[in-house]
């Protein structure tokens, strides 16, 4: 076993906390675009359009700005694959 | 350097107006918290007033207290996120579904990460504090940690969901809210976009902070907004929802007889209606003729009949307040349309039953003329008989009986009358009747000569029995005179018991109007029978329907419901 490590641990915890901030962000932009096509289905073509534009940002942001940039490429450089 | 000084200078000084102006806010709209979302704008002030002050601290100050400052930045730019959800969702409306533990949690996340900032464990919240000469004095800033980015990350959140919030509202509210949702859109836009370049590293000078003073900036510029013109006597949302959602339809229109607002009810009934369509291009024909006539005229009694997407014919009052500006010149006019179906077919009704009250007291007076001329007549010529020298006896005896005679059919007639005025009323003591007997009891005074009656109930209700035996007579006396019956049948129901005959039934057209007073097919009939049996039957607290009998002939079913004592073969009793 590995000895313990307090700076592997606080880089975990952030990696975890930007992990639940891109989950957060992703299932708000989902939702967003869940409720554009409600609108959308109901006739509210404005409101639609809107929630959608929405709805990408945020997706953009949890999926890629946050989920890619913040949480994958640093676990995987955790992993060693970053760095070669 | 002179613009340093300068730069500074405004800083400090933006600074401190945000301070003092956002405090003085979160005073004025504390007092006026029957405003409504005055309580909720009442605290974001109170965070934007900390959140400035924990600033000015920080670059007026040096030493420890920079750190103090810091915390108190933090935690209050932190809780004035939340606030600020809190705040436009009362003012959209999205409140009523948010959850009510959502505000608890979030301001406890952010005292919890304002105690992080005062510990920063690992320089994870605040990498660190630059503090150096800037102008007139030492300016603080800090450069944002990870957990701060997190933080930030988590703020922006929740002002992006309240830019979808106010974005929703105003494309959904078609009134003058749309420009005051639109005010706090760009406002709250700004601050966004200029706190993501702050943190992104893109500043007007690197010791200096802008966010509080454009968030303050921003939050008075809503209040200003909110209270200034004082647009929200009522949260936007309950008017809104109220103009949308009454049962009355209005149509607004303009000066230039364009509609300019409508609500669901008027979509309803009015087809082809739009905003700012002009009144000549709605399809409705009746309805812009009779908004022309409307509008132009001067008496305010216009009635418009339309059929609604159910089909069914309503009737509308329409009533008109002209809209006009500061200077009394007409802006437009208020068209509310009232329904009125109810009160014109009550009308009708009204009427009709006054028409026949006026035949039945023609019918009265003539039949009681009748006997009384006879009358008359016959007291003429007893009173000559008994005046002449030698009186005949009887032919004076004769005359006297026929006298009598009309006296007794005006007695009648009067009886008659007065039944049919004191049946109306409540019955008050009641006992167990037997069905059975009372029919019996009134069938050998019905005169129904040549007709059976046959009894199939053994049924008992709590009722009067001299007043359910008259009822159950007029019924009996009714099949006899108008149904070319043969029998008589009283049956059980299953709600009471019925009346049946097999004679010729009554036409559907009759039914409606059966039970009226004065109401009769018959040219000898008085048309007080049925309509004291309807009133016998009432006064009993039950009900009383004509039907087709199976086979043909009358049916009036009497539907006694809980207060009849049900049959003696009920298993309960």
């Amino acid at each position: 076993m590995a000895p313990f490590d307090p700076e592997l641990l606080t880089e975990s915890l952030i990696v975890l906390l930007y992990a639940l901030v891109a989950a957060v962000l992703t299932a708000g932009g989902a939702l967003a675009e869940y409720s554009s096509l409600q609108q959308f289905g109901a006739g509210e073509t404005t409101v639609a359009l809107w929630l959608a534009a929405f709805g990408l940002v945020l997706l953009y942001a949890g999926l890629y700005k946050i989920g890619y940039e913040r949480v994958a490429l640093r676990v995987l450089e955790a992993r060693g694959y970053g760095s070669r | 350097m002179v613009d340093d000084v300068l730069l500074s200078v405004v800083i400090v000084s933006l600074v401190a107006l945000a301070v003092v102006v956002s405090g003085l806010l979160a005073g004025y709209s504390w007092s006026r918290i029957d405003h409504p979302v005055s309580d909720s704008y009442s605290l974001l002030m109170t965070a934007d007033c900390l959140w400035a002050g924990g600033y000015l601290v920080m670059i007026l100050a040096s030493g420890p207290l920079i750190e103090v400052g810091l915390v108190v930045k933090a935690t209050f730019s932190t809780l004035a996120g939340v606030a600020w959800l809190l705040f436009v969702s009362e003012y959209t409306g999205d409140s009523e579904w948010i959850p009510g533990w959502v505000w608890p949690v979030l301001t406890v996340e952010a005292v919890a990460f304002g105690v992080l900032v005062a510990i920063n464990p690992g320089n994870l919240v605040i990498a660190e504090i630059a503090v150096g000469q800037f102008g007139i004095g030492t300016f603080a800033v800090e450069s944002a940690g990870v957990l701060t980015e997190i933080q930030l990350l988590l703020s922006g959140g929740l002002v992006v969901v309240s830019l979808v919030f106010l974005g929703r509202f105003m494309l959904q509210t078609s009134s003058v809210y749309r420009y005051q949702a639109l005010i706090i859109f760009l406002t709250g836009l700004v601050v966004m976009v200029s706190s993501t370049l702050f943190v992104q590293g893109f500043r007007i000078h690197p010791l200096v902070d802008p966010t509080p003073i454009l968030f303050n900036g921003q939050a008075i510029a809503v209040g200003w907004a909110l209270y200034r013109y004082d647009f929200l006597q009522l949260a936007p949302v309950i008017i809104t929802r109220f103009f949308r959602d009454m049962n009355d339809p209005v149509v607004i229109i303009n000066d230039e007889f364009v509609v300019a607002e409508y609500n669901r009810a008027a979509d309803r009934l009015v087809e082809g209606l739009g905003e700012r369509v002009p009144l000549t291009e709605i399809d409705d024909e009746t309805f812009t003729t009779t908004m022309r006539s409307t509008l132009s005229a001067t008496e305010g009694d216009v009635e418009f009949t339309a059929a609604r997407d159910d089909g069914i014919e309503r009737t509308y009052d329409l009533e008109v307040t002209e809209v006009t500006d500061q200077f009394d010149i007409t802006q437009g006019h208020i068209v509310v349309m009232r329904e009125i179906t109810e009160r014109k077919r009550r009308e009708r009704r009204l009427r009709k039953q006054n028409e026949r009250l006026e035949e039945f007291a023609d019918v009265i007076s003539h039949d009681l003329r009748n006997p009384l001329s006879t009358a008359m007549g016959w007291t003429e010529l007893t009173r000559e008989e008994l005046a002449g020298s030698d009186p005949d006896r009887t032919r004076a005896r004769e005359g006297l009986e026929h006298v009598e005679q009309s006296h007794e059919r005006m007695e009648e007639l009067i009886d008659l009358l007065l039944t049919m005025a004191r049946q109306g009323q409540t019955v008050d003591e009641t006992e167990p009747v037997s069905i059975t007997s009372c029919a019996e009891s009134a069938w050998k005074t019905a005169e129904t000569d040549g007709l059976d009656l046959v009894v199939e109930t053994d049924r008992t209700v709590d009722a009067d029995f001299s007043r359910l035996r008259q009822a159950l007579e007029n019924l009996f006396r009714n099949a006899n005179d108008h149904g070319g019956a043969s029998t008589v049948f009283v049956t059980d129901t299953a709600a009471g018991f019925a009346i049946e005959d097999d004679g010729n039934g009554i036409p559907a057209t009759d039914r409606d109007s059966l039970f009226e007073f004065g109401y009769t097919t018959d040219d000898d009939g008085t048309g007080i029978g049925l309509a004291v049996v309807k009133r016998i039957i009432e006064a009993h607290g039950w009900q009383i329907t004509v039907a087709t009998r199976e086979g043909g002939g009358a049916k009036f079913e009497i539907k006694t419901g809980s207060t009849g004592l049900g049959s003696p073969n009920d298993s309960r009793r």
